[in-house]
């Protein structure tokens, strides 16, 4: 019997979607041992079955439709997947959280009537629980396969694990000796022809969340010359360890690099960073998560909170 | 009380709703043409960097992520008052022909011929079950698209290479040779693809003449001499069949009026006051030459099939294929020709106000952007295609709902023609449903 499959989408890109459209088109052996129930992009079926072996949300929550579809999908499937950074963290249309969405709305559009609801941009794992949660902006192809493949034997997929984009990259990371840090970071894009193509663009005094971000990417960015933004979401440690933060992780790594004790001086470069590139930054796929919210230091609550107050707080660290 | 009931429709990217407002006969009175999500890309990112838009922007749609991609980067130069280099240039253009070949071929496998099935439930995997030959190879041979997109641009979905001022890195010549190669190798699996799609389109010829086009004015993108061109040509509001009646460029505010409409998380477009439509079809109708032998031949087959003129949204699914023949023979002969040299120019000006125009697959997309002193976005304005259509479907839809009785026919109907458009409703929404609602009193 193949896999009662339904692919439901909330509020997104939908390049997860191409992503697995691509998949089942190559390897049709899965596409032959899944039958699509739902999936608005490429089926013609107008409601979300009663009976779903498997369901994989990909996009935010961002509108009390999304919230719906999300409660109704891990009631109906007996495997939910969360897929990308959008259902895992929000991904980055939370940064609209930032702002306050109803004066948006009216800036952008006046009076709107039936149109559904806004809510605050989050993963679904806030409102579900979930099988499996696989971020990256889209997950790629290695990482979605064993998933459809796990999904077509009737079992529960293993998350994969991946290590940072650095593991992926292929620029050195050397150590800074005699770098005065408050002086090393600079704002901007590194300028081709500017930077040396085979050395680490922390080292070379940019903004890279290599080492803060789940890899699989392949280093696609810091490979074609430019710093690792952050779309695949916090590395798994982050995640896991309430006491680890992205900036203040990131800051640590900087330590390290300049050869400082990072007990000592993880404040020091983190006001640094912050100073030159501002808060939002790290923040930029995942800015109202719940789990990163929750962390004790708090910054992007505090980044949340500038919302409220209209002005910004988050450079006092 | 009203009567409400819903009949949600499938087979377009994103979500949308069709509100079909009832008289107290029950017969529709009036359509319209709903998106029902939002993401904010216009506003969130002001106060971050602007040199980072192109690597934000392609995340409001991963089916045509490329298009925006390469639109923010044009309009950054123009931010920074530089000129990429040509080589830069070339590799934006074939950034952008990649993504209309994958986008044409894989609209039409995965939701345009779906739709024209006369099942009861239509589907890519119901159409792959009746004919492998089509629709898996169809999305194999899309693939070769994102293929080219990774190997030009980064990466295969959410390109990463285009910068204000040109691309961080031109591809290494190996790769380029490799996938020319390829592509040369799977000409022939192309043409035997797109014949058996044409063979679908044409079973259902009778629906040209079903549903007609209930808007005169299109807007599309031509070189100076009347061919195709996706990226860096001049794009013009024309009447099919009458005159160019406007250019849009930097000032492109004088030629197209956004209107929020109190129903839609989408604006309206219009030029003076009169939708326009946009995409395929409008460039099937504007452009002299596809730039490739054969795909002027495909386009001659179509004419003699449709006539000059075809004004029904079902003709884009014409136009689609000759684009996707079109554009791959052009990124062809764009990779075997060497691309090196410099490309990349720095930035004149740290701030500034620019726009990039170009055609994405469904159409004109316009970036607007300003950018203050201290690097940061200060504005952002977006024009989608689907943004531009919207004004076009509603009058097509209420051209063929209106003093009809709601049914399971004219919904059938209804989402075949939005499938037609292929809207893409990623910066807004996900799924469209059509909801009848009484009016109340009858009234308007």
């Amino acid at each position: 019997m193949p896999v009662r499959l339904a692919v439901v989408p909330l509020t997104g890109c939908g390049g997860c979607e191409m992503r697995l459209a691509d998949i089942l088109a190559r390897r049709s052996e899965l596409l032959e041992g899944i039958e699509v129930v739902y999936w608005p992009l490429v089926h013609s079926a107008r409601e979300l079955p009663e009976r779903v072996d498997a369901a994989i949300l990909v996009g935010t929550v961002a509108t009390e439709r999304d919230a719906k579809l999300v409660r109704e999908a891990r009631k109906r499937a007996r495997i939910l997947i969360a897929l990308g950074t959008c259902a895992v963290f929000g991904g980055v249309s939370s940064q609209a959280d930032y702002m306050v969405k109803k004066k948006l709305v009216e800036e952008l559009y006046g009076q709107l009537r039936g149109v559904p609801g806004l809510v605050r941009t989050r993963g679904v794992t806030e409102l579900v629980e979930v099988d499996a949660a696989i971020p990256r902006c889209p997950p790629p192809e290695d990482l979605v396969e064993p998933v459809l493949e796990a999904l077509v034997r009737g079992q529960r997929p293993v998350p994969p694990v991946r290590d940072s984009v650095c593991s992926e990259c292929p620029r050195m990371m050397e150590p800074l000796e005699g770098v005065d840090p408050e002086k090393h970071f600079r704002p901007g894009l590194p300028k081709p022809g500017e930077v040396d193509p085979n050395r680490c663009l922390l080292v070379q005094g940019y903004l890279c969340l290599g080492p803060v971000t789940s890899g699989g990417c392949g280093a696609a960015c810091p490979r074609a010359g430019l710093p690792c933004f952050g779309c695949g979401g916090p590395v798994s440690l982050i995640v896991e360890r309430p006491d680890l933060d992205i900036p203040t992780a990131l800051a640590t790594v900087i330590a390290g690099l300049f050869g400082l004790d990072p007990a000592k001086h993880t404040t020091r470069i983190l006001r640094t960073l912050v100073r030159t590139y501002g808060l939002r930054r790290f923040y930029v796929f995942t800015l109202s998560s719940r789990q990163l919210l929750a962390k004790p230091r708090g910054y992007a609550r505090r980044l949340m909170a500038e919302r409220r107050v209209g002005r910004r707080l988050a450079e006092r660290v | 009380m009203p009567r409400e009931y819903k009949l949600p429709m499938t087979l377009i990217e994103g979500h949308a709703e069709v509100l079909l407002l009832l008289d107290d006969k029950d017969r529709v009175l009036d359509v319209r043409y709903s998106g029902t999500d939002v993401r904010f890309f216009e506003r969130f990112w002001v106060g971050l960097p602007g040199d980072e838009l192109p690597r934000v922007v392609p995340m409001i749609c991963g089916v045509c992520s490329t298009s925006h991609h390469v639109c923010s980067a044009k309009a950054l130069d123009h931010v920074y008052g530089v000129e990429a280099p040509e080589p830069a240039k070339r590799l934006r253009r074939m950034l952008n022909l990649a993504l209309h070949f994958n986008n044409q071929l894989l609209h039409l496998v995965a939701m345009g011929l779906p739709s024209l099935a006369n099942s009861e439930v239509k589907g890519l995997q119901p159409l792959a079950k009746a004919r492998p030959s089509l629709v898996l190879r169809g999305l194999r041979l899309a693939r070769l698209g994102l293929d080219a997109i990774k190997v030009l641009g980064g990466r295969p979905i959410h390109p990463v290479v285009a910068v204000g001022g040109g691309v961080v890195r031109l591809p290494p010549r190996d790769e380029l040779e490799k996938l020319a190669e390829a592509m040369k190798a799977r000409l022939g699996e192309l043409r035997e693809v797109l014949e058996e799609a044409y063979t679908l389109v044409v079973a259902r010829k009778e629906l040209i003449d079903e549903v007609k086009l209930a808007t005169r004015l299109a807007i599309a993108t031509r070189d100076d001499r009347g061919a195709y061109e996706l990226t860096y040509g001049e794009t013009v509001v024309f009447e099919p069949g009458g005159g160019e009646l406007a250019r849009i460029g930097h000032d492109y505010q004088k030629a197209l009026e956004e209107k929020p409409v109190e129903y839609s998380y989408v604006r309206h477009v219009y030029h003076k006051g009169k939708p326009l439509f946009t995409g395929a079809l409008a460039r099937f109708l504007l452009c002299k030459s596809y730039g490739s032998p054969e795909a002027d031949e495909l386009r001659d087959r179509v004419r003699e099939e449709l006539g000059d003129k075809p004004l029904s949204p079902v003709a884009y699914h014409y136009a689609r294929l000759v684009e996707a023949l079109a554009a791959y023979h052009q990124l062809l002969e764009e990779l075997q020709k060497p691309l090196e040299g410099e490309h990349y120019t720095r930035p004149a000006r740290a701030s500034g106000e620019g726009v990039g125009v170009v055609e994405a697959p469904r159409g004109t997309l316009v970036h607007h952007y300003r950018v203050g002193e201290d690097g940061a976005t200060e504005y952002v304005n977006i024009i989608t295609p689907t943004a531009i259509n919207a004004a076009s479907i509603e009058e097509t839809l209420r051209s063929l709902a209106v003093g009809e009785k709601p049914s399971k026919e004219l919904a059938d109907r209804i989402n075949l023609v939005v499938t037609c458009y292929d809207p893409c409703m990623s910066c807004a929404t996900h799924m469209v449903r059509v909801r009848a609602v009484r009016a109340r009193g009858g009234r308007r």
